[in-house]
């Protein structure tokens, strides 16, 4: 086809060799963090000695893995979740009950529980496609509360205020984690083959109709994108990661109460993502990492942590939209445009 | 043997409904879900209580200055959310109300402190008999005031010239604009009645339960449900869900026990939303949403 | 002769008849009557608020209508079910642009194979071969489509970022991207520059084939004579006049009704 012909832009075709190089340097890079990650995360379970920051950093890795699924169901698709403390808890409890009534191996207890989440998760989420916006937030955190109040009230299944405790059995045939570094090094590689898989959802056509989706659903919907479908499927990913993250957890701590899964907790996973940036998976496991390990670091002023928090949360909605991975990208971007702009300039 | 905790009911319902209208007035008017509405609530009793401890301050003038705290306190609100936010997606919106409602929070806490504060009712504590039961006068007053705060507020709203300029902005701000409201102005002032109101509520709660910074906390919870009940954008509608709602609890308490008492408001909060989301008096619901 | 011939006949891709939506008390469209052929381009003009844009709505059934029925290749389209229309090959651009302004022009037009993607969930999380061949694929007709709208150098930037008239062309290459038998261009030259205008008609031309129908809806009277054989007027909901741009310039229903009000729009 002669396109050239009736190439709109004014500027005729530069030689396309300088980005398509670019490209194949990223595409490399993106190949290698996995492997890098993995190395990163088996290093850092054996690496660090002090029990107290493992656990802090076993913390995050659990939190990088619900932000990362709340990525898909806000970031990708758009939708507001105020409830994933309740898909966290729905985790937790499942494989705690599984493991502690009826014996389960940790890996099958953890695979229902996930499974349940998901379950849980269709089963708000077809009802709540009727709902725009601000009307889902609202049904999320409704969610999140009647999941609250049963933890607390329906003692004969949840344990009440005592929750559920001595959650410990072998991840599968006889095969047990036992130490803290042995959890660390399971637990971070969940956690970066979570990563890997919301990156591979997003760099697929899933992950493109659910950015059409946010961005516009009229022309989604004109261009063949099922709404229902694809948003259906964000949120679904989302409560299935916030129950994996729920399930690791009961595992490593060996208990749940219900204290640990109120509205707080389906916030921080939200800041987590406005924090680090919504635009990338980056960004949540960014935010994760930053929120987790905030209040260690803050622990000299441990009575204004929330006051920062809330502070912090406020300042990067108005001001820092795209969140850290943002700041991150544009400093990145500095040397290219500086470039161009040089560039342009000559011709010029 | 009904009467008492009816009463009670409806006393718990109208500071549901005084929320509910207060949550749905900045709604309707700037499209901002506040979910910190429960803290201005916390802000107004907090301040009336403390003011009420100076010795020589009348308790009536405590209250005002509770709600015009809590009334400043949402101008001041209005300036870190709406403003800089009105034209981005409403996440944003959602998540700065959200963080407000932190920041408000911890700020209680680092000024008040986390001992439980109390503040004496307006009107002296007497029982009185109904019918056989027994009644709480505080109840009644309770009843009274919200009553008629919610009326006076519908009255305001379909009555007067400011009523009609909110409601003007609340269909169509732009337009609202172009003939000369000064929908930035009547956002502000939605604002202040909204916040306001929840510090009246704040003010009207606080001698049954003590003053803590989770005091509006569960009583948001119950009026955000009782607006999905309702109906959105209805306000008499909302109202009336959350008087319901409040008499309902009450009398399942009562009857039925106190575990799942709390369940009902947003069990019935879901249910609405799956079966009929517009809730019980609502058209449909609106595109703004 | 032989044009009249096919705009009468039974194959026609697009029948709209006794098409009639009423908002509230006011009819936009008042039972409209129209058929577009295979291979035909077909202008739909008329003043502001005559029901062009409902009639696009309808026909991509973002809207419903009241009474009527619109059918695609002699099967019937359902209002209010723009994905249905979509995968029975009505594709569509939006007056007011509508980019996914976030995502980058590529993905851009790759949203609009989403449905014939090709491959599943497990395939996209574990790359298999039925993944990155589809995506190959997709990523290369996406690329074709570009070019062919002229904009393949912004494939990478993203949408939102664009000048306005690369954005209205890349909506053009998005909506082939459907592989439509239908498409629908709403006043596609809106806002753009008189060079913009003439190269916007010159590949509407190009795009033209003897499978694909074309509704352009459009105010610019040069622009619809330069790209359309057939035109229908259309003035407060009612078809006025019909032909050939000759033939409809010349119609006095269409001087007194369109004529007077394009004044406005200059």
């Amino acid at each position: 086809m002669n396109a050239s012909k009736l190439a709109m832009p004014q500027s005729p075709t530069l030689p396309t060799a300088a980005p398509v190089r670019r490209t194949r340097a990223t595409t490399l890079v993106s190949w290698l963090i996995w492997p890098a990650l993995l190395v990163l995360v088996i290093a850092l379970a054996q690496g660090i000695d002090n029990n107290y920051w493992l656990q802090i950093a076993v913390n995050a890795e659990i939190m990088v893995i619900a932000a990362v699924g709340l990525y898909v169901t806000f970031g990708l698709s758009g939708q507001v979740s105020l409830g994933q403390a309740g898909f966290y808890a729905i985790g937790g409890y499942t494989t705690g009950l599984l493991v502690t009534t009826l014996g389960f191996d940790f890996g099958l207890a953890l695979v229902l529980g996930v499974i349940l989440s998901g379950l849980v998760g269709l089963g708000l989420g077809i009802p709540s496609l009727r709902l725009r916006g601000n009307y889902l937030a609202l049904a999320t955190l409704g969610f999140g509360q009647v999941v609250a109040l049963i933890l607390v009230n329906w003692t004969w299944l949840t344990g009440g205020a005592n929750g559920i405790r001595n959650i410990v059995a072998p991840i599968v045939a006889g095969f047990e984690l036992k130490t803290v570094p042995d959890w660390a090094m399971f637990i971070g590689v969940v956690a970066v083959l979570s990563v890997f898989v919301v990156t591979r959802i997003k760099n697929s056509s899933y992950g493109r109709a659910m950015q059409a989706v946010r961005d516009s659903d009229v022309a989604a919907s004109s261009m063949g994108v099922s709404l229902s479908q694809v948003k259906v499927l964000a949120f679904v990913v989302g409560a299935i990661f916030a129950g994996l993250a729920g399930a690791l957890n009961a595992g490593f701590v060996t208990y749940v109460s219900p204290g640990t899964y109120d509205l707080s907790l389906s916030v921080t996973i939200l800041a987590m993502i406005v924090v680090g940036g919504a635009a990338s998976p980056w960004g949540a496991v960014i935010g994760a990492i930053v929120l987790t390990f905030l209040p260690e670091v803050l622990r000299p002023v441990q009575e204004y942590y929330l006051l920062i928090y809330g502070i912090l949360l406020l300042l990067v909605v108005a001001f820092a939209p795209g969140g850290i991975w943002n700041l991150f990208r544009l400093v990145g971007s500095l040397p290219a445009r500086f470039r161009t702009r040089a560039r342009t300039g000559d011709q010029s | 043997m009904i009467i008492q905790p009816l009463v009670s009911g409806l006393a718990i319902g109208g500071i549901y409904a005084l929320l509910a209208v207060s949550f749905l007035l900045t709604y309707r008017v700037s499209g901002v879900l506040n979910f910190a509405q429960g803290e201005f609530v916390m802000v107004g009793a907090f301040v009336a209580s403390t003011v009420a401890g100076i010795a020589g301050i009348p308790l009536i003038a405590a209250a005002l200055l509770g709600v015009g705290a809590a009334a400043f306190a949402g101008v001041a609100m209005e300036r870190v959310t709406y403003r800089p936010l009105r034209n981005k997606p409403h996440a944003s919106m959602i998540i700065s109300t959200v963080a407000v409602g932190i920041v408000l929070t911890q700020a209680a806490q680092l000024i008040w402190g986390p001992n439980p504060r109390t503040l004496p009712s307006l009107v002296p504590n007497v029982s009185i008999d109904f019918l056989g039961s027994r009644i709480s006068t505080v109840s009644l007053f309770l009843i009274v005031i919200s009553a008629v705060l919610i009326v006076a507020l519908h009255l305001v709203l379909t009555k007067t010239r400011l009523g009609r300029q909110l409601e003007a902005t609340s269909v169509d701000s732009d337009t609202a604009q172009l003939m000369g409201i000064r929908t930035g102005r009547l956002v502000i002032i939605a604002f202040a009645i909204s916040t306001g109101l929840a510090g009246v509520a704040g003010i009207l709660v606080a001698p049954m339960f003590s003053v803590t910074v989770g005091l509006g906390v569960l009583i948001a919870l119950k009026a955000f449900a009782a607006c999905v009940i309702g109906g959105f954008g209805n306000l008499p509608g909302a109202a009336i869900a959350a008087v319901g709602l409040g008499v309902v609890e009450n009398l399942a308490g009562t009857f039925i026990g106190t575990d799942s008492k709390d369940l009902i408001a947003f069990g019935l909060m879901i249910a609405f939303l799956i079966v009929r989301p517009q809730g019980i008096f609502g058209a449909k619901v609106g595109e703004k949403l | 002769m032989s044009q009249l011939a096919a705009t009468t006949s039974t194959d026609q891709a697009l029948v709209i008849s006794g098409l009639t939506r009423r908002f509230g008390g006011v009819t936009a469209l008042n039972g409209v009557s129209l058929g577009v052929a295979l291979g035909e381009t077909r202008a739909l003009i008329g003043p502001n608020g005559s029901g062009k844009s409902t009639l696009i709505n309808c026909v991509s059934a973002v809207d419903r209508w009241d009474e009527g029925t619109v059918t695609l290749g002699g099967a019937p389209i359902k209002g209010r079910d723009p994905v249905g229309a979509a995968r029975r090959g009505i594709s569509r651009t939006f007056q007011t642009l509508r980019l996914f302004d976030e995502m980058t022009v590529l993905e851009n037009v790759m949203v609009a194979m989403h449905h014939a993607r090709g491959y599943g969930l497990f395939s996209a999380i574990t790359l298999g071969p039925r993944f990155r061949k589809a995506e190959n694929r997709m990523r290369h007709e996406a690329r074709e489509l570009l070019a062919l709208t002229g904009v393949e150098r912004d494939a990478e930037r993203q949408a939102g970022t664009l000048p306005y008239g690369h954005r209205r062309l890349v909506e053009i290459a998005r909506s082939l991207a459907l592989k439509p038998t239908l498409l629908l261009l709403d006043e596609p030259a809106a806002g753009l520059n008189d060079t913009e205008t003439a190269r916007l008609a010159e590949l509407v031309r190009r795009i033209a084939r003897p499978d694909l129908s074309i509704l352009v809806v459009e105010h610019n009277m040069e622009f619809v004579t330069s790209v359309a054989s057939q035109v229908t007027v259309l003035d407060n909901g009612n078809i006025i006049a019909e032909g050939t741009p000759a033939e409809v310039r010349e119609h006095p229903e269409v001087l007194r009704a369109y004529l007077g009000s394009s004044e406005d729009d200059k």
